[in-house]
């Protein structure tokens, strides 16, 4: 009954409560920007900084540990970008951002094939940032790079016999760093959109808007798991697991791009700290506490067992245990979307739903 | 005049009286029209209803998941629901029997997108679809007189082709490419807003071919353009989603004539920021004088002049169907409201769907 106290309390609430009640949701917002979304960028941003370096000493000095070392420095950046990719909001979506960071998913592998007939033909305006951010944005970020570093052909990196090959992952370096500068410095605007909730906003006209957009976050975050990395790759058993459909699967880079994807959702989740705001309004934070629990067994099930997702997943107990955490991901997405969100007095219009 | 000619017009005229007057109305007002929309009802099912514009529902049928569009088939009293996108199916109801006919499948690598349309004589059926290997629109062709068997299937010219409309001429097909890529192993996710190109593109129902294609111009390529409607002279008024910047104010209405330019029209500023980037539906008046667009996540309804001036706004809670009525507009919401002008609201326990069509 906790969804109907919460309902009689705002019937009662006095107009001083309301705009209480605005701020405090507001707190909220101003708490997962501040602690979780910006820091998570800055990351970001500082792991991008580092690659542009290690990849141009790769092209300077072309060996065995130079690649190793850009090989290290594209993995750092890959995870710090798993920390945050969830965020789908602000200045993630201005400029095509996102899509250039991260073209995916790409059922038809037009990225790949894009990418390899960019290096056949040697484009040459493929080896300078500027017009590289110019091209499709298939062939400029990570998937690109991960392709460029570690796909076939990456092992004539190591002697110089493919200057192109290795001026090509310089630009799509430089062109991932301003990317993550621009969307770094988009949210440390203070004049931040989902911040500033009013009447002249056209994206969010109310504290409740901003909040249900930090929590659609978190539910989109889990979807992405379950539904999009892990679903597609399982299948519906073991025998028709598709292991190459597993992301960012050459670098290796599959379960820690999980695992960060969690810590990232884990972070952006004690950031909101819903349950103090829940407490405030007297709601029963048993939800909160259920996803918490959950959360903590997928992220345990995950760190269980270190064999590439790949591998894992044709055989039984390993299909088993990413079949678990895929299912724990859509068990916490309908705990926020059924009940967190009622918990908290948002509603979605059964009209406003995306693309109808 | 030949006997048979004119047999055949009083024949089509009398059809045209039924599906005018049809029998399932009969309890009520003979003049009274009768809307299709789908519904969710209070423990979550889906299906799809026939609605009059007192709020009496006089036929509701479940569907296996949410439906979208419906449309009524000429000179019949069956009529097509359509499956939300990326459903799979399409029930055939009969409205005078007040039961199902038959549900058509989508074929192997394709997926409905929600809405269709009937040609004048109600004999085939088109639904925008999804080729989803191919990655492009298409429009399916079903033999409405076989069972609703496909026959085969003209391309949409764009991707994501959402709402499908024939025009009055009887000879053209309206379909608003919405531009967006999606596959149906990632159901939320839209795969190209970097590369959207969406349309309006007019259609030869006959042979497919492309007559004439209207684009929003190349700083407003992430408006994706979705529903549309026509008035009886043919000009064809569009609803549209805005997918770009969230700090930016774009248009989201659009007029075209035949043959004419895509006419892009804004309401004042503040009512502009309210629309919330999102459109619902849209529908013209009877006369066609005037039109109506709906902006579910505003909890606006919206009025348009047929020179594309704004003509006012009323707030509706999630409101989004809408279908002519009388000499304006009726509109429905998810909170389970039906407004027809001149009346007082009518709530009742069904959610009400994005789309109402008049189905006679």
């Amino acid at each position: 009954m906790t969804v109907l106290r919460a309902a009689i309390l705002a019937v009662l609430m006095p107009a001083t409560a309301w705009a209480q009640a605005a701020e405090e949701t507001m707190g909220v917002v101003e708490t997962v920007i501040e602690q979780a979304v910006r820091p998570g960028f800055d990351a970001y941003g500082a792991r991008t900084a580092a690659l542009v370096p290690a990849v141009e000493a790769l092209c300077e000095t072309p060996g065995a540990e130079s690649l190793a070392e850009a090989r290290e420095a594209f993995s750092g950046a890959l995870a710090a970008w798993s920390a945050v990719e969830f965020v789908r909001l602000g200045p993630v979506l201005e400029e095509n951002r996102l899509e250039r960071t991260l073209f995916w998913p790409d059922p038809k592998g037009t990225g790949l094939k894009q990418v390899q007939a960019l290096l056949a033909e040697e484009d040459r305006t493929a080896t300078d940032a500027g017009s590289l951010a110019g091209k499709s944005v298939a062939v400029q970020g990570l998937g690109a790079l991960e392709f460029v570093l570690f796909g076939s052909g990456s092992e004539t990196l190591t002697t110089g016999a493919a200057p192109f090959r290795c001026a090509y992952a310089s630009a799509i370096a430089q062109n991932l760093n301003a990317i993550a500068a621009d969307m770094a410095a988009g949210w440390a605007a203070e004049d931040l959109p989902i911040l500033r909730p009013g009447a002249g906003n056209p994206a969010y006209q109310s504290a409740d808007e901003s909040l249900q957009d930090i929590v659609q976050v978190l539910s989109t975050g889990f979807e992405l798991i379950g539904d999009h990395k892990l679903r597609p790759v399982l299948g519906e058993t073991v025998e028709k697991a598709r292991p190459r459909r597993a992301v960012f699967r050459r670098s290796g880079m599959t379960r820690a791009v999980l695992a960060a994807n969690l810590e990232g959702l884990k972070a952006f989740w004690d950031a909101a700290d819903f349950a103090t705001l829940l407490a405030e309004r007297g709601v029963d934070d048993r939800t909160v506490r259920s996803v918490e629990f959950e959360l903590g067994n997928a992220m345990r099930t995950l760190s269980s067992d270190d064999t590439l997702v790949e591998q894992a997943v044709a055989a039984e107990e390993g299909w088993g245990r990413y079949n678990l955490i895929a299912i724990t991901m859509a068990s916490i997405r309908r705990s926020i979307e059924g009940r967190l969100m009622a918990e908290l007095g948002l509603t979605l219009g059964f009209n406003s739903l995306d693309g109808d | 005049m030949a006997p048979g000619l004119l047999t055949r017009r009083a024949a089509l005229g009398l059809l045209s009286c039924l599906a005018a007057r049809p029998a399932f109305a009969s309890d009520g007002d003979a003049e009274e029209p009768v809307y299709l929309s789908a519904y969710r009802d209070a423990g979550g099912g889906f299906g799809v209803a026939v609605l009059h514009a007192d709020g009496r529902v006089s036929l509701r049928l479940p569907l296996p998941a949410r439906g979208h569009g419906a449309v009524a088939r000429p000179f019949s009293s069956q009529a097509v629901a359509i499956a939300r996108r990326p459903g799979t199916f399409a029930l055939v109801f009969d409205l005078a029997r007040a039961s199902w006919v038959r549900m058509v499948h989508a074929a192997p690598g394709r997926h409905f997108y929600g809405h269709g349309a009937f040609s004048p004589d109600g004999r085939l059926f088109y639904a925008t679809e999804n080729d989803i290997d191919g990655e492009r629109g298409v429009i399916g062709l079903y033999d409405a007189a076989d069972g609703f068997r496909r026959v085969g299937e003209h391309e949409s010219y764009g991707i994501g082709p959402h709402e499908l409309i024939l025009m009055p001429d009887g000879a053209t097909l309206a379909v608003a490419n919405g531009g967006i890529l999606t596959h149906p192993d990632f159901p939320r996710l839209k795969l190209n807003l970097a590369e959207m190109r969406p349309s309006i593109a007019f259609i030869d129902r006959r042979t497919g071919g492309l007559i004439g294609q209207v684009r929003p111009p190349e700083e407003l390529r992430q408006l994706s353009l979705r529903h549309l409607a026509a008035s009886r002279a043919g000009t064809v008024a569009l609803a549209a989603q805005w997918e770009g910047s969230e700090s930016a104010v774009p248009p989201l209405v659009g007029l075209v004539d035949p043959g004419g330019p895509l006419r892009l029209v804004s309401a004042p500023a503040e009512v502009q920021v309210a629309m919330r980037h999102y459109c619902g539906a849209v529908a013209f008046t009877h006369a066609g004088d005037r039109f109506a667009v709906s902006a579910p996540r505003g909890d606006l309804i919206t009025y348009w002049t047929m020179e594309g001036r704004f003509g006012g706004s009323e707030r509706l809670t999630d409101g989004c169907g809408l279908a002519p009525h009388g000499e304006g507009t009726i509109a429905t919401s998810g909170e389970g409201v039906l407004r027809a002008p001149g009346r007082e609201p009518v709530k009742g326990p069904l959610a009400w769907d994005n789309h109402l069509t008049l189905a006679g």
